[in-house]
């Protein structure tokens, strides 16, 4: 986990399993992962590698159908053929997905973590979301105009 | 997504299947078109629901205001536990209150 700030884009040190799903950023991709997850929590199970808990396999996927969601609804103009390409993978200390798309950079928006008890949002939702599911969520965007997104639920 | 009314401006409505950015619009509208149709105390039964994600939650959220403009209420039922832990990481099992069966959501309207 010691990773730095760009470390994470390419080590692929001490991974244990690995799942990656490459398509069109757009609604179908959604169940294509959902099935994505459920052969990588298939393949962690027969693996001799840590079994993370029910809770947390649930918050990883939370996390994680909130950043590509996000992807899929920000990245690219609409009716355009963007790729997002997401990575599965297990550690003996995390799981983590590690997520790219070539589309436009992502910018926060002001109104991050909104009080959700006041005002009922009824969107906006998404990556406070992730932060609060997740142990770790890192945005970068490389020379050549990729985004990059490291999803983190430690063991 | 069905609707089955219970008489007296009540009624439950059974989802089926993961309510996401997929799904949550068709949500939003049935719920508004039910509220317009009288039926303003809703029950919302999650009980086959695996997954809910921010989009789902702000439909569920649409419904709820929705059905308090109409000086009713939305409940949910039998959430499983992606749906508790959403609705507890996001604060709103203040307001989205849950129920462990349909029939004890009903009997509190």
């Amino acid at each position: 986990m010691g990773l730095s700030r760009r470390r994470w884009r390419t080590s692929s040190a001490g991974v244990l399993l690995e799942e990656v799903l490459v398509g069109p950023a757009a609604l179908e991709y959604l169940d294509a992962l959902h099935a994505l997850l459920d052969r990588f929590w298939a393949a962690v199970n027969g693996s001799r590698g840590p079994r993370p808990l029910a809770d947390q396999r649930t918050a990883f996927i939370t996390g994680l159908i909130e950043i590509a969601s996000n992807i899929i609804r920000y990245a690219y103009p609409p009716l355009s053929a963007g790729k997002i390409e997401i990575r599965l993978r297990l550690h003996r200390d995390r799981v983590e997905a590690l997520l790219t798309d070539w589309g436009q950079p992502f910018v926060e928006p002001e109104t991050l973590a909104p009080d959700w008890s006041d005002e009922l949002p009824e969107s906006g939702l998404g990556l406070s979301l992730a932060r609060r599911a997740l142990d770790r969520v890192e945005y970068d965007r490389d020379s050549s105009g990729r985004n990059h997104w490291w999803l983190v639920k430690l063991l | 997504m069905t609707i089955e009314p219970r008489g007296r401006g009540t009624a439950i409505v059974r989802l089926v299947g993961r309510l996401d950015l997929i799904s949550a619009s068709g949500l939003k509208e049935g719920v508004v078109a039910a509220v317009g149709n009288g039926q303003h105390r809703l029950v919302i039964d999650l009980h086959a629901v695996p997954f809910i994600d921010s989009s789902g939650l702000g439909a569920l959220i649409g419904g709820l205001k929705a059905a308090r403009q109409a000086g009713g209420d939305l409940r949910i039922a039998r959430a499983t536990e992606q749906a508790a832990m959403i609705l507890e990481l996001t604060n709103l099992n203040r307001v989205l209150v849950s129920y462990g069966t349909v029939e004890e959501a009903l009997a509190n309207f």
